[in-house]
């Protein structure tokens, strides 16, 4: 029941998404009939691709031929690159699932421990070093962190290449070495906003009456935080998670500018730089749905950590 | 060796506390909660500690298990002797190989007490596996032999579910059977059954009875109710703003308290059928005041501001613990005076 | 005696003077990195700038020195002219984002928390528009609309009035189910009172942490849509758009970005800081155990 309603309740929000993703193409200002039919067209010329593409038709009839379309995967033709939008974000996926993955993996790691320690030493000075670190962190704009870590370790220490991308096919160290500064500076505004929660959600775990019985039972501390504390404070921090994931949507645009990764931000800014409308919508578009994507399995993962959430 | 035999002698208690002091750090500065208490359980003896809330006999057991609240609460005087090992001084680590294998402890809240992520064989299974180095299929026997020694109903079936699919009656039972899945020389109960209905504490009193007869192990039991006292237990330490103010054997103390606070918490109790007929009273049932916060070592008798029979002396000097029978003793300057005080009461005179 | 009640009051937190709140150490910080903020926008043509798109070939590239104190750019403007007025902009921004956002939130978030069938549709657009990473709801508004300052405000407004107004419909929510408000509602007290006097004073408090982690949010999506070339007119000084000039010579200029991304970084933790601080002082379900 809990995971059927919750399915149905992000039907609402995608078609709310949707709708606004559409009316931008609807009502932006430039006509892809004149940039088809190029600088000599007549207006008659013009008017003939309208009504081709079906642009004279009126906002609702288009909204659902759209809608259709992209249930199809149909997200129409680009402006400027002369291929379809799918084809496009397909081709730019990779880099942005790999960096947005290794983010991941480098924000959990960073910031549970820490988060973990914080709330253990609450009021002393791990806790107050770690929050301190996390408000650093999340005021940090992703892209300064960015020149900052090119600086150091590229420019300065010459340990790892300054900018691009090379896909795992060509050798594990390659694909890494270009990923790990990304991907670090996607992490640490996610690591910041995991940590703070991890810490308040554990904090109030720890004053819970069961982990004095976890003590009585003479546990250590590691299997009292991590056997006892965490799954209970894990509800809180999954959630955490599944919202800062915006965070990193919006970084990852940011991001990929920066080292110059030919990933979907790359694409959404060559986009913007072009007034390339069909790709802007279409990236908003299936960025939110994998972003609405992701909080639902987070929901539908609270019944691991919780026995009492029934499904 | 020398320390084996030292803990074998036969005339050691299992538990020796002297002189312990407890404080707290709160926003209205440090509070005294115990102050120089000493009390002994011999091995397999039942002691019951009663007292009003806030007198320090839950921080008693907590400072016993070295389970108060840091940094808030430390122990700052005394020694807690187990086996001749003074526990005050053992480092965590130390201690935590005492917690759960030789001293077990129960807790007021079954709702609470267990960890609501977990299943009952992996809370049961885990004290097992960390103390006694079991391996897997034999926790699981060991877990499910625990729950059948509490009387556990469908025991094999519940072994994989969680807390919330069990009564407080049920999740009780799931404690003492974390408690005394590893044998321990000593059970401490902070108040096991107040959160119970009546029916279902009747029930883990016996069980708690029954098994610390079988298994030979010494129980401490905190309780406010004397009900539970008369009981539970052979001997009995009264309680009072952090300090001793009585203890004997039960019989002697509840039937021929030498303490006024003893009168008043018995007067307390209310007996079946009597106190509605014998009309309004002026009692200690209704004993004016309410326990004083202790900041430093007391000086004067803490009962003093209540106690009908307190005199100058009273409010000057501390009273020391003096014999007033076989092996009762009454830290009171009046105790003389305080039988007549109780058959007065009885009379409804005073 | 009177000293002692006066001292019992004054830690209560209904009691909250100023001066507690101003005392805070993280406000405390924070607000002085503020106010030397502020004082930058608003006096920035008397603190030896220059004008801040002024061009001069002899400043092209410079590094900074005691001359040219943070350098000049590649098309020779001051670094330094530019990074104080850039000030402007992003506290512009941020505030405005903030009152805007938090004006609208509240009376969407008012009317959803009393209006039945309000909350059923206004809720579920405001999930709808949450569900759009904040930087791309931003983007796709300004390529419709083309960048402008203002436009950039709109933009970042729309992604957080979700916010507020979910904060204020659960608010209101748990409010009307508390004693004293359940009390004033069954005496019959005009609905006007009502929100005067019971549910604003309760909304204020949250309401002013979530404003300072809005205007420091909006500074950094200002910065970032910027930094994109989706934000302010590439003319306009924001540290946004400078660090975005310079990230196609950091390697030989680094002081292009490290000015203004200092500048950007130290604000957005000034505000952030005071927002925690607010959260600390005002909220005791927030306190430090």
């Amino acid at each position: 029941m809990y995971a059927l309603r919750r399915v149905l309740a992000i039907i609402p929000v995608i078609v709310v998404v949707a709708l606004v993703v559409f009316s931008l193409l609807y009502f932006s200002p430039g006509d892809p009939a004149l940039v088809l039919a190029g600088e000599s067209a007549t207006p008659a010329e013009i008017e003939r691709i309208r009504g081709a593409l079906g642009l004279d038709r009126p906002y609702l009839v288009r909204l659902t031929e759209w809608s259709f379309g992209v249930l199809k995967g149909d997200f129409g033709q680009s402006m400027f690159f002369g291929r379809s939008v799918a084809e496009l974000m397909l081709q730019r996926a990779m880099p942005t699932l790999w960096l947005s993955l290794l983010a991941m993996v480098f924000a959990l790691a960073l910031a549970l421990p820490l988060g973990i320690i914080a709330a253990w030493q609450a009021g002393r000075a791990p806790d107050r070093v770690a929050m301190g670190f996390a408000v650093l962190g999340y005021s940090m704009p992703v892209f300064v962190l960015g020149y900052l870590l090119i600086f150091c370790f590229s420019v300065w220490l010459g340990w790892l290449p300054v900018q691009g991308y090379k896909p795992p096919s060509d050798g594990l160290w390659p694909f890494l070495s270009h990923l790990i500064l990304p991907a670090l500076t996607l992490g640490v505004v996610y690591a910041a906003l995991i940590a703070r929660i991890t810490r308040s959600a554990m904090l109030e775990v720890l004053q819970q009456d069961y982990m004095r019985t976890a003590r009585a039972k003479g546990l250590g501390l590691w299997s009292m935080l991590l056997g006892h504390a965490l799954k209970n404070a894990a509800i809180p921090i999954m959630t955490i998670v599944g919202i800062g994931f915006g965070s990193v949507i919006s970084g990852v645009v940011v991001t990929e500018t920066v080292f110059n990764i030919p990933g979907i931000g790359r694409l959404t800014v060559d986009a913007i730089l072009r007034r390339d409308y069909p790709v802007i919508q279409g990236v908003v578009l299936v960025l939110s749905g994998v972003y609405v994507l992701i909080n639902l399995l987070v929901d539908l993962s609270y019944g691991l950590f919780d026995p009492r959430v029934k499904y | 060796m020398s320390l084996i035999q030292i803990s074998g002698r036969a005339d050691m208690a299992l538990l020796e506390i002297e002189t312990l002091s407890t404080a707290f750090t709160s926003r209205q500065g440090e509070v005294l909660a115990v102050d120089r208490l000493s009390l002994q359980v011999e091995r397999g003896e039942t002691l019951a500690i009663v007292g009003e809330s806030g007198c320090g006999k839950s921080v008693t057991a907590l400072s016993t298990m070295r389970l108060l609240p840091e940094p808030h609460g430390r122990i700052t005087g005394g020694h807690i002797r187990f086996e001749g090992r003074d526990l005050a001084g053992l480092s965590e680590a130390e201690m935590r190989k005492v917690r759960g294998r030789d001293i077990a402890m129960i807790f007021q809240e079954p709702m609470t007490s267990l960890n609501p992520a977990l299943t009952i064989q992996r809370q049961i299974g885990e004290t097992v596996r960390l103390h006694m180095r079991l391996n897997k299929s034999d926790v699981r026997a060991r877990s499910l032999e625990m729950l059948e020694l509490v009387q556990f109903p469908e025991a094999e079936r519940r072994l994989t579910q969680y807390p919330h699919e069990l009564s407080g009656g049920m999740r009780q039972r799931v404690m003492i059977a974390i408690a005394l899945a590893c044998d321990p020389k000593l059970l401490i109960a902070d108040e096991p059954t107040t959160a119970l209905d009546v029916t279902i504490q009747a029930q883990i009193l016996e069980i708690l009875r029954d098994l610390s007869a079988r298994l030979g192990m010494a129980t401490l039991l905190i309780t406010h109710d004397l009900g539970v006292v008369a009981e539970m237990a052979a001997r009995v330490v009264v309680m009072y703003a952090g300090r001793m103010v009585e203890q004997g054997a039960v019989a002697d103390v509840l039937r021929h308290p030498r303490h006024p606070y003893t009168v008043g918490l018995l007067a307390a109790v209310p007996k079946l059928g009597s106190s509605l007929n014998e009309g309004p009273r002026q009692s200690l049932a209704e004993i004016p005041g309410t326990v004083p916060l202790v900041r430093s070592a007391q000086t004067s008798c803490a009962f003093a501001p209540r106690c009908p029979l307190a005199v100058d002396q009273c409010r000057r000097e501390l009273p020391p613990a003096v014999e007033v029978g076989p092996s009762h003793v009454s830290a009171c300057w009046r105790t003389k005076d305080v039988p007549a005080m109780a058959a007065k009461l009885r009379e409804g005179a005073l | 005696m009177n000293a002692t009640v006066a001292s019992t009051t004054g830690s209560a937190p209904d009691g909250l003077s100023l001066r507690d709140v101003l005392r805070h150490p993280t406000i405390a910080i924070g607000g002085s990195i503020m106010l030397i903020m502020i004082a930058a926008a608003l006096l920035a043509p008397w603190l030896g700038t220059v004008d801040p798109q002024s061009l001069s070939g002899a400043r092209r590239l410079k590094p900074p020195s005691t001359d040219i104190w943070f350098g000049g750019d590649m098309v020779g403007r001051d670094v330094y002219s530019r990074t104080v007025y850039g000030a402007r902009i992003s506290l512009m921004v941020g505030l405005s984002v903030a009152a805007i956002s938090i004006t609208i939130g509240l009376t969407i978030g008012l009317l959803a928390g009393f209006v039945r069938w309000v909350d059923a549709i206004v809720m579920r657009v405001m999930d709808g528009l949450m569900a759009i990473p904040s930087i791309l709801l931003a983007v796709a508004l300004i390529a419709l609309t083309g960048a402008s300052v203002a436009n950039v405000i709109l933009a970042i407004t729309l992604s957080e009035v979700p916010r507020v107004s979910r904060l204020v419909r659960s608010t209101v929510l748990s409010l009307k189910e508390r004693p004293f408000v359940e009390a004033a509602i069954v005496v019959g007290t005009p609905f006007p009172a009502l929100l005067w006097r019971h549910i604003l004073p309760n909304t204020l408090a949250p309401l002013l942490v979530q404003g300072s982690y809005i205007f420091a949010a909006a500074v950094l999506t200002e910065a970032a849509l910027s930094f994109i070339g989706a934000g302010t007119p590439p003319e306009v000084p924001s540290w946004g758009n400078m660090i975005s000039d310079g990230r196609l010579v950091f390697q030989i200029a680094p002081h292009l970005v490290i000015f203004p991304g200092v500048a950007l970084a130290l604000t957005v933790l000034a505000v952030n800081m005071i927002g925690d601080g607010l959260r600390d002082v005002l909220d005791p379900n927030f306190r430090a155990r």
